[in-house]
């Protein structure tokens, strides 16, 4: 049992698990009605998943450039998802995409309603 | 190894038929593009399995290409989506709002109209720097003969 051998089988177990996360998230947002839920599952694991295929794909292959670029991929995902994510949950807030009356936490809406009430 | 492979690829895609048909439910064209954003993700694991069996190094810049595109297109449809009911296309404060309520409340359509564009009023403020008197309307620029702001208020 050589260094190569434990590489693929620690990089395809890696593999394994991003693609089942994958297969969970996607169950999720095809089950969930609400909009934030369905971020929230999308999202969350979506970057996890994504991180597990990258570094099994990085582990396999064993090529610099590669692992670079899946490094890359792994820091793009990291900082675009919460934005967009962040950028979406408020759009549908402000253009009423979104039941208020079935939030828990509603700190936006506090926000909002102050700045009425200094206007 | 190559069995391990097929199954995942088979995950993937069962995933990607699920997120599909979210997109074609999705009640909004937010939750479309969550799930648009979920596809494009899934592309990219698709993608990484093929260079995991395959072992090419010609689909990085595909690595690349996929994690930002999905990006713009949700950032774009989040900041240009506009309102479900088009009578909330500004964001007004209660108290602005009250205001503007009052000043409107006594108005009918005999009224004058608030602006009427077909009248021309010379003291209306003119932002765009043109004289609208000159004989040259395509000559920009302040034409004011070297006044000082004070004296073109009051000559």
């Amino acid at each position: 049992m050589n260094w190569e051998t434990i590489a693929d089988v620690v990089g395809i177990s890696f593999i394994l698990a991003g693609s089942i996360f994958t297969l969970i998230a996607a169950i999720g947002a095809f089950r969930y009605d609400d909009l934030l839920a369905r971020q929230h599952v999308a999202t969350k694991p979506q970057v996890f998943s994504l991180i597990m295929l990258m570094f099994g794909v990085s582990l396999m292959v064993r090529e610099a450039s590669m692992t670079w670029t899946m490094m890359l991929v792994i820091g793009l995902q990291l900082v675009t998802s919460p934005i967009s994510a962040h950028m979406m949950a408020r759009a549908g807030y402000r253009t009423d995409r979104i039941d208020r009356t079935q939030l828990v936490l509603d700190e936006l809406g506090e926000d909002i309603a102050e700045g009425d009430d200094l206007n | 190894m190559i069995y391990i492979l097929t199954a995942c690829m088979i995950m993937l895609v069962i995933a990607a038929i699920l997120v599909t048909i979210r997109t074609v439910r999705g009640p909004t064209s937010l939750d479309r593009m969550v799930s648009v954003d979920m596809v494009s993700s899934i592309l990219i694991g698709a993608v990484a399995l093929l260079a995991a069996l395959t072992k090419r190094s010609d689909l990085l810049a595909l690595f690349i290409v996929l994690a930002l595109i999905g990006f713009v297109g949700s950032m774009t449809l989040a900041r240009f989506i506009t309102p479900l009911d088009p009578e909330a296309h500004r964001i007004v404060g209660w108290r602005a709002e009250r205001e503007l309520e009052k000043q409107m409340s006594g108005r009918t359509d005999e009224h004058a109209p608030v602006h009427d564009m077909d009248v021309y009023d010379p003291d209306d403020v003119d932002f765009s720097g043109t004289n609208v008197d000159s004989d040259d309307v395509m000559e920009t620029g302040p034409q004011h003969d070297g006044a000082t702001p004070a004296e073109r208020r009051e000559p």
